[in-house]
């Protein structure tokens, strides 16, 4: 499909080559072309649009991306969620020390029963000791909990890794487009621009007043 | 009685103060040849260099988890496939017992428990002792 501005352009060139000037009559013509570049321009404003939107959600992206990185997912994971881990992971050595320490005592305790002359006692003692011994599972069970924490915040650290990773490729696709749509505009300017210097430039050829006669050109020709 | 008493028994846990506290209750209980595992394949090790009359087992281990072992048991891995196994677990979900149950488990026994519940069922798995 011919640009309309490239048609205009044809036509005022034909006007020139047959008539060298534009005449009433051929205002009618000229006026749908021109109709047709303004409806054509209407569509590059289309395009003009998209760009400003782009632009818009360009510059949405590059505040998302500056606050992000104020949220400093690098530190996120490196510092906080390394931190969390290595106190998370303390915790469980800690408490298996401890319940180690009272398993310990109550061996003890168990090894002084035999001690015990009264036997009633001495059971009531171990069924303590026993109670002791079943408690420490708390170890296990807090260990447990810990670890399942622990499982959540490597897949929060996972999530916001892909979080910043899919930002980051979004503004960069982002600005290829806007640079892309820039080229194409910058392109279409300069058509237009060489078109309409061609244009002018060719009004400088062609028949002309008071233009030499053959023998003058003749002489010029052969000198 | 005695004999149930001399049986080997094999518990196996990657929480090693879980492993002190089970040995002490199965020692209260009468039970002296008590061996540990830490983890699955060394359970598996373990019952393929020597007949054990009862396995008591954690679920939640890895690589291998209690019910991978039980399975591998179970499928033949070992000397003795049908050993007694009883699973120990934090993991209370209806379809873990249901599948411990159709892997072939023989008991299972809720984290934390005392010593009342684990001769309970170690009685409905070995006979009374």
């Amino acid at each position: 499909m011919v640009d309309p501005s490239q048609k205009l352009i044809a036509k005022l060139y034909e006007l020139r080559d047959t008539k060298g000037t534009i005449e009433i009559q051929d205002l009618d013509s000229l006026l749908v072309i021109v109709q047709e570049v303004i409806k054509d321009g209407a569509s590059n404003m289309k395009d003009v649009k998209i760009w400003n939107d782009i632009n818009d959600i360009s510059s949405h992206l590059k505040k998302l991306k500056s606050e992000l990185q104020e949220i400093q997912p690098a530190i996120i994971q490196n510092e906080h969620i390394s931190d969390v881990n290595t106190e998370l992971s303390a915790v469980t050595q800690q408490t298996e020390i401890s319940a180690n320490r009272i398993m310990d005592a109550a061996e003890k305790i168990q090894n002084c029963l035999a001690k015990i002359t009264d036997s009633e006692l001495a059971r009531e003692v171990n069924n303590h000791i026993m109670v002791i011994f079943e408690a420490c599972d708390f170890q296990d069970l807090t260990g447990q909990r810990v670890r399942k924490v622990v499982n959540h915040l490597n897949q929060i650290e996972e999530r916001v890794n892909q979080l910043v990773t899919s930002l980051k490729n979004i503004y960069n696709e982002t600005q290829d487009l806007k640079k892309e749509t820039n080229i194409k505009q910058q392109k279409n300017n300069n058509i237009v621009k060489e078109n309409s210097e061609a244009y002018y430039e060719s009004f400088k050829n062609g028949p002309q007043n008071n233009a030499p006669d053959q023998s003058a050109i003749d002489d010029i020709f052969n000198s | 009685m005695e004999d149930i008493l001399n049986i080997n028994v094999l518990i196996v846990d990657d929480n090693k103060v879980m492993l002190r506290i089970i040995r002490n209750l199965l020692s209260q209980l009468g039970f002296v040849n008590i061996d540990e595992a830490y983890d699955g394949t060394m359970a598996l090790d373990k019952l393929k260099q020597k007949i054990y009359l009862l396995v008591i087992s954690d679920w939640n281990m890895e690589p291998m988890s209690g019910l991978e072992l039980l399975k591998r048991v179970r499928g033949g891995e070992v000397t003795n496939k049908d050993v007694p196994f009883i699973m120990v677990t934090a993991e209370s979900k209806t379809e873990n017992v249901v599948a411990a149950k159709q892997a072939g488990v023989n008991n299972y026994i809720v984290k934390p428990f005392n010593a009342e519940t684990l001769k309970t069922k170690l009685v409905s798995v070995l006979g009374n002792f």
